[in-house]
């Protein structure tokens, strides 16, 4: 027998189109399908019924539809369906207890039957996979008994910084070999001191006959032997080269260089062939050929906005901005953190704009009232959860001098400003905010009084518009100027709520009035017409009551500390209730984020509308938990604001 | 009995343990599907001559409790001296140079034998198949095909509504592509053996599913168009 591998090979090509096969190395897949059956199943048969002991087998869904069904008093309900790529019989198999439901072929099926304790030894070894089937079983368990909680996601948080720069960052570049400066082991140091002088360089190679590297001459090891200790300068360089030489490939990643320098404490490495010091050698690249390479990053951008003056520039480094955001997302950095590199950034190009502004209208013979201001961010912003540049929401406040007329003046300067400072912005590639929440509205620049008046005001019976932009105001963030006089505004905040029960009430409805778009088999609810028919809406239905949970119950339990609605997760764990929901609400929420921001950037829009289909299942489900988290949330404000005792 | 036009029948166990338990007679027509064993097969040959074609490859599947098992399943090129060029291999694309590389037919043939022991052979338009591996069988071992044997053409003209006979003179049993894209069932590597022989056994599944629901009931052995080489 021979050539036994193309139908197995099929298989396992069928299999590893889904999680958690997927995850798995092709041989772990390839083992299973050698073992595999397949079995055929038409409509109306059952794979099991409830209660049956679960063998050693587990049915993987190659095609047709599978309905769970559900017997109970006497009555059959319809809990769930399975359809192609999913896996059957797993929950029953690692609880080791009989089948909950029984499973009917809807459409006529095909399966591969694996052998569960095949299957367990690989996800024992593989922790990715092993992650997703627990969370699937989570997912899967809805019926018939509450709703345990799932375990925590680990994958995704190990994806550091660092695995971002070496999976984006560039690789050395060579250079022309003439370049390289060079000499043979026998030439006198003074010599290659004034090769190394006349060519600027800090460093001479030495080379053998074949171009193969011997040793490295650098100033510090002539310093150290021929200045400071005794060697003449006329004795052949070999006696004071360091050897061998520090070798790398070439097109190595530059922040792996960068780290290999650090660690042996060099200044520069050479580049060979082969990475070996058997080989000929191409370029020598020192730590400051690295550093003019790596400007491509966060820390690099900062110190530049910090200095630039040509317009053009700023425009180029918000593209870079969202380029490195992209890929640092495709690294599997969490949304929320990217958020607050992007704010940081996008913070900083405020602070700049303002202050060119200032400037400008201090030539054109308006100078900068003396009243203290600020500059502030408010909404999404405000959160620092703007990655994209979508929308700017921001706002402006100075200090009232209780002279109307005074105010006046000092508004228009201000409006003029902000005019100015959000012309910058447009010009950088951000859009304008639709609604209008933007410092050079009016409505959105006043002074200290106006806000905390307006602040103190709010009131349950008020209008939709009024309480939109509470909201949006709750999420306000100090930028540049004064700082006081946010701290000022944030404080009535949190004091203007925490009074209010009845207002508190109306934020808490605002939150469980959202529907999950979820139906009871778990699969998603779409828009049935308009625009967005077959799609359904992420950020209103999905991200919106965590938002607004979240800022909530901080302004209740006065947790005035962080801005983004992960961090107000974060510090909701510190309350012993919450401790559980509120890490769940934080994954969810980061999950959803960074969900909408790959589609955003995918459809070239907010993200906001998100088309089921075009999810992964391993998408699907962790989407559908965060949902269930959702819920889990609304559960819990309800029962906070008492909103059922009504 | 011995003719000097008969080939003396070999006297190896394994044959005459084939020639026992294969037989149609030897077996419980009233069995139950889920205890009888299958073997689904498939041939690719150079042509439809049954004296001067041979042969290519071979490869079978076992389906016992209504499960194709994939690591029971065997396939084999075959070598053949005077693999040609022709017209056949156009649809397997079995090219000369891989026959040359395959085991001698005498060596597939041994293997095939135990396998097929016991078993009712299953393929599409089996009854060339086996003609064909009767053929084999005769020029090495002198004996015949014995298994009987299941058509899944004959099998989906009785269990699917859209091939059923119609009375009508040229009807022609379906061919796999039609019987499959009838079923929707994908079609993996078209004009291998192990291609086809894989959809074959699941399309004989599917089609012996049907077929129960037809009848509403367990099916037993009888109930399949079975029959004798």
């Amino acid at each position: 027998m021979q050539n036994k591998s193309v139908i197995p090979g099929r298989i396992a090509a069928a299999l590893s189109k889904f999680p958690p096969f997927s995850m798995m190395s092709q041989y772990d897949t390839a083992v299973l399908a050698e073992e595999a059956e397949v079995l055929v199943m038409a409509q109306d048969d059952f794979v099991w019924q409830q209660g049956d002991a679960p063998g050693s087998k587990l049915h993987f869904l190659a095609k047709g539809r599978v309905e769970y069904l559900w017997k109970q008093d006497g009555r059959e309900e319809l809990v769930d369906v399975r359809d192609e790529g999913d896996l059957l019989g797993l929950t029953a198999m690692i609880e080791s207890e009989p089948f909950r439901v029984s499973a009917k072929v809807a459409e006529y099926c095909i399966f591969y039957t694996l052998d569960w304790q095949q299957l367990d030894s690989i996800l024992q070894r593989n922790d990715q996979a092993r992650a997703y089937t627990r969370r699937h079983l989570f997912w899967s368990t809805r019926v018939g008994r509450s709703v345990s909680l799932p375990a925590p996601l680990e994958s995704q948080k190990e994806n550091s910084i660092l695995q971002a720069h070496l999976a984006g960052v560039q690789r050395l570049r060579l250079r022309p070999k003439e370049r390289l400066l060079w000499c043979s082991p026998d030439t006198a140091i003074f010599e290659a001191a004034e090769e190394m002088v006349s060519r600027k360089l800090p460093s001479i190679l030495v080379l053998d006959d074949d171009r193969k590297p011997l040793g490295i001459v650098s100033h510090s090891n002539i310093v150290r032997n021929v200045v400071v200790g005794s060697i003449s300068k006329t004795q052949p360089v070999s006696d004071i080269m360091t050897s061998p030489v520090v070798t790398v490939e070439p097109y190595s990643n530059s922040t792996e260089v960068i780290l290999l320098m650090l660690r042996k404490k060099i200044g520069q490495v050479c580049i060979t062939e082969d990475g070996t010091i058997n080989a000929e050698v191409l370029d020598v690249c020192t730590d400051k050929d690295l550093l003019s390479q790596s400007g491509h990053n966060p820390a690099g951008l900062m110190s530049e906005i910090r200095n630039i003056r040509s317009f053009k520039r700023f425009r180029e480094i918000c593209d870079d901005v969202e380029q490195i955001a992209i890929s640092y997302l495709d690294a599997g950095i969490s949304a929320s953190f990217l958020g607050r590199i992007c704010a940081e950034i996008y913070d900083a190009l405020a602070m700049r704009f303002t202050q060119i502004a200032i400037d400008e209208l201090k030539e054109q013979g308006e100078p900068c009232p003396d009243v203290p201001w600020s500059w502030i961010s408010v909404g999404s912003d405000g959160r620092r959860e703007q990655v994209l540049r979508t929308d700017m929401d921001n706002a402006l406040v100075f200090r009232s001098l209780g002279d109307r007329d005074q105010d006046e003046t000092h508004r228009s300067f201000f409006l003029r400003l902000a005019t100015r400072v959000i012309d910058l912005f447009v010009s950088c590639g951000f859009s304008r905010c639709q609604g209008g929440v933007m410092a050079m509205n009016p409505k959105w620049c006043r002074t200290d009084t106006e806000w905390i008046e307006e602040l103190g005001s709010i009131e349950p019976m008020s209008s939709g518009e009024r309480v939109l932009r509470a909201l949006v105001l709750y999420d306000m963030r100090f930028v540049c100027g004064d700082s006081s006089l946010v701290e000022n505004l944030r404080d009535v905040i949190f004091k203007v709520v925490s009074e209010r029960e009845s207002w508190q009430r109306v934020m808490a409805e605002q939150v469980v009035e959202t529907a999950v778009p979820l139906n009871f088999f778990g699969k998603f609810v779409v828009e049935k017409r308009g625009d967005h028919e077959g799609r359904f809406d992420l950020k209103s239905r999905g991200i919106a009551p965590l938002r607004d949970a979240a800022r909530l119950l901080v302004l209740k339990h006065n947790l005035k500390r962080r801005y983004s609605t992960e961090g107000r997760w974060d510090d909701l764990k510190n309350i012993e209730k919450y401790d559980k929901l509120a890490k769940l609400a934080q994954e969810s929420c980061d999950f959803m984020l960074r969900l909408r921001l790959q589609n955003g950037i995918k459809q070239k829009d907010s993200g906001k509308f998100i088309e089921p289909k075009e999810l992964t299942k391993l998408e699907k489900t962790q989407l559908a938990n965060a949902f269930d988290v959702v819920r889990m949330v609304q559960g819990a404000i309800r029962l906070e604001f008492a909103l059922d005792l009504k | 009995m011995k003719f000097p036009w008969t080939k003396a029948k070999s006297t190896d166990p394994i044959v005459s343990e084939y020639e026992e338990k294969s037989r149609l007679r030897r077996m419980n027509r009233k069995a139950p599907l889920s205890s009888v064993r299958f073997v689904v097969l498939d041939a690719e040959t150079s042509g439809f001559d049954k004296r001067n074609d041979r042969m290519l490859s071979l490869a079978a599947f076992e389906v016992t409790d209504n499960r194709i098992s994939i690591q029971n399943m065997c396939s084999w090129t075959i070598f053949q001296s005077n693999a040609s060029l022709t017209e056949a291999v156009k649809v397997h694309g079995i090219l000369p140079d891989e026959t040359m590389q395959g085991q001698q037919e005498y060596v597939v043939m041994r293997e095939l034998i135990p396998f097929l022991t016991g078993a009712v052979v299953v393929g599409h338009h089996i009854g060339f198949d086996a003609m064909m591996i009767d053929m084999g069988l005769q020029r090495h071992f002198g004996i015949s095909f014995c298994n009987p044997i299941v058509d899944t053409a004959d099998l989906a003209m009785r269990a699917l509504d859209a091939f059923a006979q119609t009375g009508y003179a040229n009807q022609r049993p379906p061919s796999l592509d039609e019987v499959c894209s009838q079923c929707d069932i994908e079609m993996w590597l078209r004009h291998t053996a192990e291609g086809d022989a894989f959809t074959t056994a699941e399309l004989f599944l599917y089609l012996c599913a049907k077929r129960r629901k037809l009848l509403g009931k367990e099916l037993l052995l009888k109930d399949l168009p079975i029959r004798k080489y």
